[in-house]
């Protein structure tokens, strides 16, 4: 007898975005996590929690767009506070060369439908104020945003549980069953789960698990390093970004600012422990204050790294795999998965119960690797 | 009125108090007479200030927890200056304290 219709492996943002929308759809669903969710170390749990449209490759926007009117629902969807705000998002530059690429960049995501403009001089800081003064043009996207992403994906369990998602912790997924080319169980630490789908969100643990069923996850594991400082009364709306400057900044409704941009720290993938690197920290603490120079004398309350899964192409892998009937892919989110996970989950569920891959989720099938995606 | 939270005896730390100096500090404007050469946040403590602030989105309390400078969760405002870590600093007289109150 099956235990499900869908197991869900891996309980981070899509994973848990996936199993409530899959029971949302009336699937029958079990989540596993191989520890609890957002536990230290992972992907969510290294979020800064930016909700962007802009920015993303080409093939992403669409996803992106679909994924943020999902947002705009979301709190009252799962009934919970996720601290999401809509308050929009600009990526500045005062370097003169990069604002053609800029604008380049916005006229490219005009064209593909996002609500984007490029904002000059005294209309950028008129904006954001205590943006620094040097900042002379950003692409400002007013439906960008921030979320807790801690809160988001605990309330994506809780509402997932309420709709009959069977949730089990500790439970780590070793690998598959599969009978003619066709997944019939998962194998987890706590014994074979049968199911007719599995869907693999476990980020860069994926990897480990599809080598086990011979499907090769071209993926690196890197450490992503955040900081949150003191609270300060409110005083930035937006999510900012700093072209070729790896930072992303933003204020938390608790008053705390969010400074992540992808500054490397270390990670150990068998033990999920992070270590902190000093020098990064303090670069990526110089350069927000060039962009935010009231950030200056703040200090930084905490700072703490995740691992995520970087695809050798920096786009995740999602859908089924060729050859082997039942398993779905949902990993590899290269650092930009939290805004896109709700969108995912939801075009996953489609998928499912129609047999119908949506086109914004085509770009992302393992098939673009060719055949190397499969242990010969 | 708070009772003086401070061993009275240990078996192996010298707790005593007999003889030890004064001073006088502030705390939101409520002066506070210590010791000598105490530690602010213990200082603090024995005086029943042991929540040092609330988070504003869930209201849950903050207050000294490492006592060796990591956690930042006993951070004060000293002398006008924020976010102060008070288990790292000693009172001195006249020191004014103000326990950091957050509104959105």
């Amino acid at each position: 007898m099956k235990t499900a219709d869908v197991i869900v492996i891996g309980a981070g943002i899509v994973g848990s975005s996936t199993a409530y929308y899959l029971a949302k759809a009336g699937l029958k669903v079990t989540l596993v996590d191989s520890r609890s969710p957002v536990t230290g170390g992972s992907a969510t749990q290294a979020c800064a929690g930016g909700v962007r449209q802009q920015g993303r490759v080409p093939v992403e926007i669409p996803l992106g767009i679909f994924s943020i009117k999902l947002w705009t629902d979301l709190e009252a969807e799962l009934d919970e506070n996720l601290e999401y705000r809509q308050d929009g998002m600009t990526v500045v530059t005062d370097d003169e060369q990069q604002i053609a690429r800029l604008s380049d960049r916005v006229k490219r995501e005009q064209a593909l439908g996002l609500d984007i403009r490029l904002v000059h001089n005294s209309e950028l800081h008129g904006l954001i104020p205590g943006l620094s003064p040097q900042m002379r043009v950003g692409s400002y996207c007013p439906t960008d945003g921030h979320a807790n992403p801690m809160r988001t994906v605990n309330a994506f369990v809780v509402a997932a549980q309420r709709r009959g998602v069977r949730l089990k912790w500790n439970c780590a997924a070793k690998g598959f069953v599969v009978e003619n080319n066709r997944l019939i169980a998962v194998k987890t630490v706590a014994g074979e789960l049968a199911c007719r789908y599995a869907i693999l969100a476990a980020g860069y643990w994926s990897q480990a698990i599809a080598a086990a069923a011979g499907i090769n996850l071209p993926f690196q594991a890197h450490a992503l390093q955040m900081m949150v400082t003191a609270r300060r009364p409110p005083q930035l709306d937006q999510v900012l970004g700093w072209v070729s400057n790896g930072i992303s900044l933003k204020q938390m409704p608790s008053g705390g600012f969010v400074i992540g941009g992808g500054w490397p720290g270390r990670g150990n993938t068998q033990t999920y422990q992070t270590r902190l690197l000093p020098g990064s920290l303090a670069k990526s603490a110089r350069t927000t204050v060039g962009l935010f120079p009231s950030l200056a004398g703040i200090p930084v309350l905490r700072a703490w790294a995740g691992i995520e899964a970087f695809c050798e192409d920096e786009m995740q892998v999602v859908g089924s795999v060729p050859g082997l009937d039942g398993l779905i892919m949902a990993a590899g989110f290269s650092g930009h998965g939290f805004a896109v996970g709700p969108g995912v989950g939801s075009l996953l569920a489609q998928y499912l119960t129609t047999g119908e891959l949506s086109a914004m989720l085509a770009p992302f099938t393992i098939e673009r690797f060719g055949n190397d995606f499969s242990f010969p | 009125m708070i009772p003086d939270l401070r061993l009275k005896s240990h078996p192996v730390l010298d707790v005593s108090t007999v003889g030890r100096r004064h001073v006088t500090i502030a705390v939101d404007g409520r002066p506070l007479d210590v010791f000598e050469g105490e530690i602010l946040a213990a200082a603090l403590w024995a005086n029943g200030y042991i929540s040092l602030g609330q988070n504003p989105s869930s209201g849950s309390h903050h207050g000294m927890y490492c006592g060796i400078g990591h956690c930042y969760e006993c951070r004060v405002t000293v002398d006008g200056e924020e976010d102060v870590r008070s288990c790292l600093i000693r009172v001195q007289e006249g020191m004014q304290v103000h326990i950091q109150k957050f509104e959105i």
